[in-house]
């Protein structure tokens, strides 16, 4: 399974710094502008495969114009770690979702150009179970402890976070974007023994700042076509 | 764009990355020496004293413990308890003769006066970072000892955690 993402994200990778050029298409001219919702996949996870093998990470989005220039974002995202060290293994699988709304600086004079300079923000959620087990404490005068197994607890973090970005049509419906992420976390759950080595969709689980870096590509389902005196140019 | 966003990735993830263990895994109960002057307690020094865990009787001192008004006493991961054996130094007045002629007089450590002292505690489990792994955070609970040279010892603060307080109030 990993062997086969790698091999896709290095395609992705090829094809997208040798054919840079899909983004300089002439954008087809339509009387009417296009809105549904724009459904997106996170590239930058399949990354982790080089960067980071303990962590399988999966996301997705969806935005939707809801008027001119906003755009009311869902994210969710599944992860698994297998952490495998000297003195202990750790394993941990959940979810998380982020909720909020982005924001399109671009002021488009054409009513069928859909390219955002957009700034964010969201309210971000996690749920995993995590546990321990093969500790070892390592004591060079008493001994080394062999603890028990921390069993599966369950972990939620809440945060907020900002995001500022930019989303590019390559070709008709289909998009390209990154955007940076600054996250703030607002609470998480307590346990006396374990915590989390990554909150899921947030950084690590050790920090209360974290920051992130999002590169996605999207297809929005044209679903719905306005007509420009409905939605004017702001 | 294309090239920015892969060394974009790149630098996220290198920052990300976990870093080597820092921390100190040990736990120590910190322990002051006292005597009771006059009616005010002040701190005392011994000359020459060292301490070693009452299992180990190979001795690993816990510290150079030289002209000493404190000692780190180390606590077990494994156990709920440790014991230690503290060893006094007792000095006696040794006469150097050269010809039948008094030519220095010397004090050397004629023997050493041991007490034991033993520390009970509650364990708990947690984990230090993700690059150090897990230790356990200390509550002292009981003490005892043997009074050789020890008069009296007590709990001061049971919570071991701050490398500068004084867990423990040993008075001679």
């Amino acid at each position: 399974m990993k062997r086969i993402l790698k091999y896709i994200f290095s395609i992705l990778l090829i094809l997208y710094i040798f054919f840079p050029g899909f983004s300089q298409e002439e954008p087809v001219k339509e009387k009417f502008r296009i809105t549904g919702p724009r459904i997106g996949f996170d590239l930058s996870r399949l990354s982790l495969y080089y960067f980071e093998p303990e962590r399988t990470a999966f996301e997705i989005s969806v935005d939707y114009e809801i008027k001119r220039n906003y755009y009311p974002t869902f994210e969710f995202g599944l992860q698994d770690i297998t952490l495998e060290k000297s003195y202990y293994n750790y394993l941990s699988e959940g979810y998380y979702f982020r909720l909020g709304m982005d924001y399109n600086f671009q002021k488009n004079p054409a009513i069928d150009q859909y390219e955002m300079v957009f700034f964010g923000f969201r309210y971000g959620f996690s749920k995993q179970d995590h546990s321990a087990d093969n500790i070892i404490i390592a004591d060079d005068y008493w001994g080394d402890f062999y603890a028990e197994s921390i069993p599966k607890s369950t972990f939620y973090g809440h945060w907020i976070e900002l995001s500022a970005g930019i989303r590019a049509e390559l070709f008709k419906n289909f998009f390209v974007g990154w955007s940076f992420r600054g996250r703030l976390l607002l609470f998480k759950s307590k346990h006396p023994s374990i915590e989390p080595y990554y909150i899921h969709g947030f950084g690590r689980g050790n920090k209360r700042i974290s920051l992130g870096f999002n590169y996605s590509i999207y297809y929005r389902l044209p679903l719905i076509k306005s007509k420009p005196k409905i939605l004017p140019v702001p | 764009m294309s090239i920015l966003s892969i060394i974009l990735i790149y630098l996220f993830h290198s920052c990300d990355q976990g870093k080597v263990c820092q921390d100190e895994l040990e736990s120590y109960a910190n322990a002051g020496f006292y005597t009771d002057k006059g009616g005010t307690l002040k701190d005392t020094t011994f000359e020459e004293f060292s301490v070693r865990g009452i299992q180990d009787p190979d001795t690993i001192p816990f510290d150079t413990l030289k002209e000493k008004q404190s000692v780190r006493l180390r606590l077990s991961q494994g156990s709920d308890s440790c014991e230690y054996v503290f060893s006094f130094a007792v000095y006696d007045s040794v006469l150097i003769l050269i010809n039948d002629t008094v030519e220095e007089l010397r004090w050397d450590i004629s023997y050493y006066v041991e007490d034991t002292m033993k520390l009970s505690y509650t364990r708990q489990i947690y984990l230090v970072s993700p690059d150090c792994g897990f230790s356990h955070h200390y509550d002292l609970i009981d003490l005892s000892y043997t009074n050789n040279m020890i008069q009296s010892a007590e709990i001061a603060i049971s919570e071991i955690g701050n490398f500068n307080e004084e867990n423990i109030k040993i008075h001679f």
